[in-house]
């Protein structure tokens, strides 16, 4: 059975360390750095579920998120945003623009792969 | 009002002086012309009037003596036709001779034969009749006694000789030696067979002509005189019983010496008819001792050689004209005195009178005027007042209506009015601005003064500089100031003065006026709001810099929990490398809490005043390639390259090097964060002319809008334009700043033209160092 790909994306190269060995062994996993570079990469390659850092230069994870939404094609994608601003205002933020998971760094391990498995 | 000065002003007066004046004027000049044109037709007149009387009293002098020569020729006919019959000739002659009865002015005559002619025997053979003192005729025969003289040599006889048939001879005025009358005797020849017989005489009495004379002369108010051939005297002006003698009167004198004898002398060469102008004379004369310039006029008798005059004083003709041109004159007074009467009382009752009465009633502040007449010139005048008066009365209301409203919006809006004469420099308000300024609006003296003793003293200068400015400053039309006063007590007050300038057409201010605000207020409220902004500003900025901390936190805590819990479940199971490689990420992660923990520390050093600065010889040059260098990653990631323009090879100076490279990294590595890719980012530095060592760092990207660039450098704020696309701790510009000023130096950024921004900073090269 083929791995689900899932994309993941984040500007601190640590969090992507960490997901990579979190994540690493279950799904087959792809890296870019932010909002931009997630659109592109979507293009290039559908995901089955996105791993969304909020804070990031260039394009920050609520954009990128919403851009996803109202496009033909991605809006189906199940996106799980990933941040480290922890306040219900954050989360909520994040969830209007039609991510479907809101988990604030750091996170418990089991938190995560649960919530992915929900969305796989 | 004096009344001289009333009188003066009147124009009442004004106009009956002028009517007083023509009517004096018209009076002179009137009189004037008639003097000028009347007196020469009166004169004329007077002449004609002489002459017309004289010509009357010659026409009767002639009759009476055509009377006697007439009857003196009647003699000679006699004589001729009834020689030597002595006896018919005694009763013819007489008859002849009385022919004009008793009162006849003929007093005698006869006829007086050649010597030895009637009678060879007698020489002296005359027959003569006079008249008696009771006027009968008596017959005289003294001339024929051999004692009485010869008559043939008389002076009436012998001209007679010459004589023709029909001519007559006439003598010089005598007075009869036995009558002692006044007479003149006519003679004529008596021719028999053509050969001179003798002469036949007629005595005239001249009692009658005299007396005609003297009557027609006092009726011309003057002198008559009759002049006999030989410039003797016949009648006035001093006819006396010694007539022989010449008149030696200065009047008669001057009439025969000056003016007559050449007219004496001519007549007597070429006898004319008196009526010929050659025979009427008039001439004035100015007679001594006489008043005045006498009129003569004297009438030429070609056959008597008489001549016959009349002298009038010219006064006498002039006498009439004068009394008629008085007479005039007086009527003239009279009917001006009636017309200026008539006039001035017209004028006191149709313009004097209603003029005082709309005068008083205006001075009485009777609300309307009254006029009874509506049409004439006066009613109209008074309606126009009316009319005037009335909408001066509606303006009035609206002017207090509208000052009242303006007097109730200024109150509402705590407003007094001021207003600044520029050419005198004097201020001047209202008691409403006296309140405001706290001071009592009745003792100021010049205001201007008043208000720069009360100006706050750090808010002097905007009146006595920016004000004074702004006045010379032709674009500048409004002004507005506001400054503190101090009033008495040492309270302040906050006042807004808000002005608009007058100006020339050259831009030249002549005056502003405006009004004055009471601030305070508003100030005060204004500062409470700004502190509960700058209070809510501050827990909205310690908040976000609390959520700023925790994601800044979050994300190393995040590394060093992953990796401490990914090592704890894989202790045994993992490689040792692996293990390893957990111990090296939790450790990164622990130095980036630490550094963002040592930032929080300076900054709050820094705000608690604690920071030492430890200054030792660096060079700044160096310091910008090691940041460079640390940085090479972050901009080979970004596709950014750098430019670095050394203007000095090395900038030495005693600073803290710790503190510089920490803000020249945090420039950098902001500069890297906020640009575009693949641009450059130009670095510069240099030491200036004042010995400052002088560092910019310019890069192309997001701009900083221009309200942002103070405010960048206050603490946990980030440029807001994209917050979300920056990370970091927003301390870095703030750190720096303080940093920068503990120096001694300033440090600021500028909008880029074109996008991104510069950021500068300089601090002294002189500093000593810190021992």
């Amino acid at each position: 059975m083929k791995k689900p790909y899932i994309l993941a994306v984040d500007d601190e190269e640590l969090n992507l360390l960490i997901l990579e060995e979190l994540l690493g062994d279950k799904y087959e996993l792809g890296f870019v750095k932010n909002g931009r570079c997630c659109l592109e990469s979507v293009n290039e390659r559908l995901p089955d579920l996105i791993l969304m850092d909020v804070n990031m230069p260039i394009m920050d994870g609520l954009e990128a998120c919403s851009v996803l939404k109202n496009q033909q094609g991605t809006a189906h994608l199940p996106i799980v945003m990933l941040s480290a601003l922890a306040n219900e205002v954050e989360s909520n933020d994040g969830l209007s623009t039609g991510a479907s998971a809101y988990i604030t760094k750091p996170f418990e391990e089991n938190l995560l792969l649960d919530t992915i498995q929900l969305y796989l | 009002m004096p009344k001289s000065t009333a009188i003066k002003t009147s124009i009442i007066s004004k106009v009956h002086l002028i009517i007083f004046l023509s009517f004096v004027s018209a009076f002179i000049v009137s009189n004037y012309l008639v003097s000028r044109d009347v007196s020469p037709l009166l004169s004329k007149l007077s002449d004609d009037s002489m002459l017309k009387t004289s010509s009357k009293v010659l026409e009767k002098i002639q009759q009476e003596l055509n009377i006697a020569k007439t009857l003196a020729i009647s003699l000679a006919t006699i004589a001729n036709s009834l020689p030597n019959d002595k006896k018919n000739l005694h009763n013819l002659l007489p008859k002849i001779i009385n022919a004009q009865g008793l009162i006849q002015t003929v007093v005698g005559g006869g006829i007086w034969p050649e010597p030895f002619k009637a009678d060879p025997k007698l020489e002296k053979n005359s027959l003569f009749w006079g008249k008696n003192n009771q006027g009968k005729l008596i017959y005289f025969d003294d001339y024929n006694q051999t004692s009485a003289p010869a008559y043939h040599n008389e002076s009436w006889y012998t001209p007679v000789k010459n004589l023709k048939a029909d001519q007559v001879h006439w003598s010089e005025s005598y007075i009869d030696p036995y009558t002692q009358q006044h007479m003149i005797t006519v003679s004529a020849p008596i021719f028999r067979d053509g050969e001179f017989y003798g002469v036949s005489t007629i005595d005239l009495n001249l009692d009658n002509i005299i007396q005609l004379i003297k009557d027609n002369a006092s009726q011309l108010g003057g002198h008559g005189f009759l002049v006999d051939s030989t410039g003797l005297f016949i009648s006035q002006p001093k006819t006396t019983l010694d007539q022989q003698q010449p008149d030696t009167s200065p009047l008669s004198l001057s009439i025969l010496t000056k003016n007559n004898l050449s007219f004496v002398a001519d007549k007597k060469n070429r006898p004319r008819h008196h009526q010929d102008t050659e025979n009427i004379k008039f001439f004035d004369i100015n007679a001594v001792n006489t008043e005045d310039d006498t009129r003569v006029l004297l009438l030429n008798m070609p056959e008597t050689q008489w001549t016959l005059g009349f002298s009038t004083a010219k006064s006498a003709f002039r006498a009439p004209i004068n009394n008629f041109l008085k007479k005039a004159a007086i009527y003239q007074v009279v009917t001006l005195f009636i017309f200026l009467t008539v006039i001035y009382f017209c004028i006191q009752k149709y313009i004097q009178q209603p003029f005082m009465r709309l005068i008083l009633q205006l001075r009485n502040n009777d609300k309307l005027l009254k006029y009874p007449q509506v049409d004439d010139e006066l009613g109209k005048l008074t309606q126009l007042v009316n009319q005037r008066h009335q909408e001066l009365q509606a303006s009035r209301k609206k002017l207090r209506e509208s000052s009242d409203n303006l007097q109730r919006a200024l109150d509402s809006a705590h407003a007094g009015t001021v207003f600044f004469d520029v050419k005198s420099h004097t201020l001047d308000w209202d008691e409403k601005s006296s309140m405001i300024f706290g001071l009592c609006h009745d003792e100021l003296g010049n205001k201007y003064d008043a208000l720069i003793q009360i100006v706050h003293p750090d808010d002097l200068e905007k009146i006595t500089v920016h004000f004074k400015a702004a006045i010379d400053d032709p674009a500048i039309m409004n002004y507005e100031i506001e400054y503190r006063v101090i009033l008495t007590g040492q309270s302040m007050r906050w006042v807004q003065g808000s002005v608009r300038f007058t100006r020339q057409a050259d831009g030249t201010a002549i005056s502003c006026s405006g009004l004055h605000f009471d601030l305070t207020e508003r100030k005060a409220s204004e500062a409470s709001l700004l502190a509960q902004e700058n209070a809510e500003n501050s827990n909205r900025l310690k908040s976000e810099f609390l959520a700023n901390m925790s994601h800044e936190l979050r994300t190393p805590m995040h590394g060093i929990l992953s990796f401490s819990e990914f090592g704890i479940k894989k202790s045994e199971t993992a490689e040792r490398e692996k293990l390893l490689q957990y111990f090296i990420y939790i450790k990164t992660s622990g130095q980036r809490l630490l550094a963002l923990l040592n930032d929080l520390l300076d900054l709050s050093k820094v705000e608690a005043g604690k920071l030492i600065l430890n200054k030792q010889k660096a060079d700044l040059n160096t310091i910008i390639d090691t940041c460079n260098r640390e940085q090479q990653q972050h901009l080979a990631d970004s596709e950014l390259s750098i430019q670095f323009d050394k203007r000095q090879p090395r900038l030495d100076a005693n600073f803290d090097a710790t503190r510089i490279t920490q803000v020249v990294c945090n420039l950098l590595s902001n500069a890297i964060k906020f640009s575009s890719p693949n641009t450059v980012i130009s670095i510069s530095s240099d030491k200036n002319d004042l010995n400052q060592l002088v560092f910019s760092i310019n890069n192309h990207g997001t701009p900083i809008p221009a309200n942002e660039l103070e405010s960048i450098f206050d603490p946990f704020i980030q440029s807001s334009k994209p917050p979300s696309d920056i990370t970091g701790t927003g301390l870095g510009l703030a750190i720096s700043r303080e940093f920068i000023e503990a120096h001694g130096g300033k440090i600021w950024a500028e909008a880029n033209k074109e996008e991104g921004a510069t950021f500068k900073f300089f601090i002294p090269s002189t500093a000593k160092a810190t021992i």
